[in-house]
């Protein structure tokens, strides 16, 4: 199965640009997301790899093949929309074999085919309704179906969960990974749902105003975000920052906001100011001796409880809020003061002016 | 009676008001045709005995036969080329980007902006000078030209209200743009379809005044122009003309019930999330 490379791809629309200098490679059966707010471009370099959208400048490859002059018929790809796209005038058996049939694959084939994926999908029942007479997931199933049963060189997926329940989104998260595990087909999966792109992709690239911010292993994404738009979009809650001033105290820095003092180990390249990140996982209400830094104050502006664990935000300062991590159980109240502690170590720094990371876990 | 069932109730009077208003003249006129041919008529009233006689006169003096032949040829094959040429060019205009497509677009809207009458005149003299009058081809080319007009302005309209996404994906599947109108956008369009065939023929069945400028043989003739075979010097023959107003009638009615539940949800496409 060949890979996926976009080499200096711009999209203008108008006076617009979508997508700037998009360069990303993806390996042959890799499986990557592409994530960002909306307006990012992703969608829109989605489509240029599909052919649906044609390309202002630069070169996109599946395989050794340049494609960005090609019609989406002879890419060889398949595709599956947000809102599915079934022919809806067709039956599922249709739907599914319509493919096959454009590329004049042998009738016998085409049922062969067509049986094998609806019953790898649990659509076997359901070959002669139409579309309107299945539910979101079913329809889903569909649309996934359609793109296995072409074997294509790579799968394309634009949004394709954002229309399920929260449930089913989960079971299909696993369900389409499971398809292109064992299909081991290239995938370029588009979400804004950053839970979504950590999970699923071996791979994430993160965009925003057309601009490719980072790419790399989920965990690398997270731990080691490039800037402050990633460390901020990825993880959620997401991270919580505060403008510091800066000392140096021998190798160490101490960080200095009027309701904050932070210490943490020797970076280099820093200024008088910078901006620190702090993930709400790496706090917690104070515990004497739990090796936290603190105590800090704050009054309690937010409450959410998720059950197992409850994220509380807090108005450290006027300029500063923070998010912190508290157990499910623990009972809090808007305006409560509140005492926390950051764990050591964990801290994100980035330039005060460029917004871009100086460090990481310090 | 509460606000729901006084409204329900105020509504029905409403509706039943607007059929009784709508319907009275179609059965003033049958009521007509069932008197005997000749029979000096002022106002609506019951015939003496119900006949169909008049009718059966009405067929044969008008010639009905002919004129019934001519008008089919003509609106079928208008709402054939309508049909055929309107889709391919809605379907363009409504999905595709192409050099000069809104001006293009405004060009053929003409064909409905400018009144037709005002372009008979000149029209007659031209297909006299090439020999198409007294002929179909006198009758079909200019019709065929303004439903044109309205076809692609209606299919347009029924391209742009579907999800691109469709056509996206047919597109991925490997599918032309030929395949797609066809296989896949076409048979949704079906009340959009149907909707335009149908007005189009109605139209096209109607059509008085260019059958009257055009055709002077009888050969040619169409059903409208048949009516005033009842109109002589000494005044109309008021149950002949009539029945034969029930035959001009009759074709566009007979399509409308056939079609009237495509035709309604032709009408109502895009007014309500399907």
């Amino acid at each position: 199965m060949p890979g996926i490379a976009f080499d200096q791809v711009v999209k203008r629309f108008g006076q617009v640009t979508a997508v700037r200098d998009l360069t990303l490679d993806v390996a042959d059966g890799e499986f990557v997301v592409l994530v960002g707010p909306s307006g990012c471009g992703k969608t829109t370099a989605l489509r240029m790899l599909a052919g649906l959208e044609a390309v202002s400048s630069g070169r996109i490859l599946i395989g050794d093949r340049e494609v960005q002059q090609l019609p989406p018929r002879q890419r060889d790809v398949a595709m599956v929309f947000q809102d599915y796209a079934l022919y809806p005038q067709m039956s599922v058996y249709r739907n599914l074999a319509f493919g096959l049939q454009t590329r004049k694959v042998p009738r016998e084939q085409v049922r062969q085919l067509v049986t094998d994926a609806a019953e790898r999908l649990g659509l076997g029942e359901l070959l002669d309704r139409k579309p309107r007479q299945l539910s979101g997931g079913q329809r889903q199933r569909v649309a996934l179906g359609r793109a296995r049963v072409r074997k294509p060189q790579a799968f394309l997926m634009d949004e394709p969960l954002s229309n399920l329940d929260a449930k089913l989104r989960v079971d299909m998260r696993a369900e389409i990974k499971a398809l292109q595990r064992e299909t081991g087909v290239t995938t370029v999966f588009v979400t804004h749902d950053q839970v979504e792109a950590m999970t699923m992709g071996d791979r994430i690239a993160v965009m925003r105003d057309g601009l490719l911010e980072q790419e790399g292993q989920p965990d690398v994404v997270y731990n080691r975000p490039a800037n402050m738009f990633v460390a901020g979009f990825i993880g959620s809650p997401a991270m919580t920052f505060g403008r510091v001033g800066v000392e140096r105290e021998g190798a160490a820095l101490r960080l200095n906001h009027p309701a904050l003092r932070l210490e943490c180990g020797p970076v280099a390249d820093v200024g008088d100011e910078a901006i620190v990140g702090i993930r709400p996982e790496h706090t917690r209400p104070w515990q004497d001796g739990a090796g936290l830094a603190g105590p800090f104050q704050g009054t309690i502006e937010s409450v959410e409880a998720l059950g197992r664990e409850t994220f509380l935000g807090v108005r450290v300062a006027d300029d500063l809020r923070l998010v912190v991590r508290a157990d499910g159980a623990s009972d809090h109240r808007l305006g409560d003061r509140f005492q926390f502690g950051v764990e050591r170590g964990r801290l994100h720094l980035f330039h005060a002016g460029s917004e871009a990371a100086i460090a990481h876990s310090v | 009676m509460n606000t729901g069932s006084f409204e329900r109730t105020a509504t029905h009077v409403m509706l039943a008001l607007f059929a009784v208003l709508a319907l009275a003249p179609l059965v003033v006129v049958v009521l007509a045709a069932m008197h005997p041919s000749g029979t000096l008529l002022s106002g609506a009233g019951l015939p003496d005995s119900f006949s169909l006689a008049t009718f059966r006169t009405a067929w044969d003096e008008g010639g009905f036969s002919r004129l019934m032949t001519s008008s089919a040829i003509v609106a079928v094959t208008v709402v054939a080329l309508t049909t055929v040429l309107s889709i391919p060019a809605g379907y363009a205009f409504g999905t595709m980007r192409f050099p000069f497509a809104d001006l293009l677009f405004y060009v053929i809207l003409t064909g409905i902006v400018v009144p037709f009458e005002s372009l008979i005149v000149p029209l007659y003299y031209s297909f006299r000078d090439v020999g198409l009058t007294d002929s179909y081809w006198g009758l079909i080319l200019p019709q065929t030209g303004l439903s044109i007009s309205f076809g692609v302005f209606w299919m347009r309209a029924f391209f742009r209200s579907l999800p691109p996404e469709l056509s996206d994906a047919a597109r991925v599947d490997g599918a032309t743009s030929w395949r797609i109108l066809w296989r896949v956008l076409v048979p949704i369009g079906r009340p959009a379809i149907v909707t335009m065939v149908l007005l189009v023929f109605m139209w096209t069945w109607n059509e008085f005044l260019l059958a009257l400028v055009m055709i002077s043989d009888q050969t040619h003739r169409t059903a409208p122009l048949g009516l005033s075979a009842f109109q002589s010097r000494y005044g109309v023959d008021v149950p002949g003309v009539s029945a034969a107003a029930v035959f001009v009638a009759a074709p566009v009615v007979i399509l409308y019930v056939l079609t009237q539940r495509q035709f309604l949800r032709g009408m109502l496409a895009g007014s309500i999330k399907g």
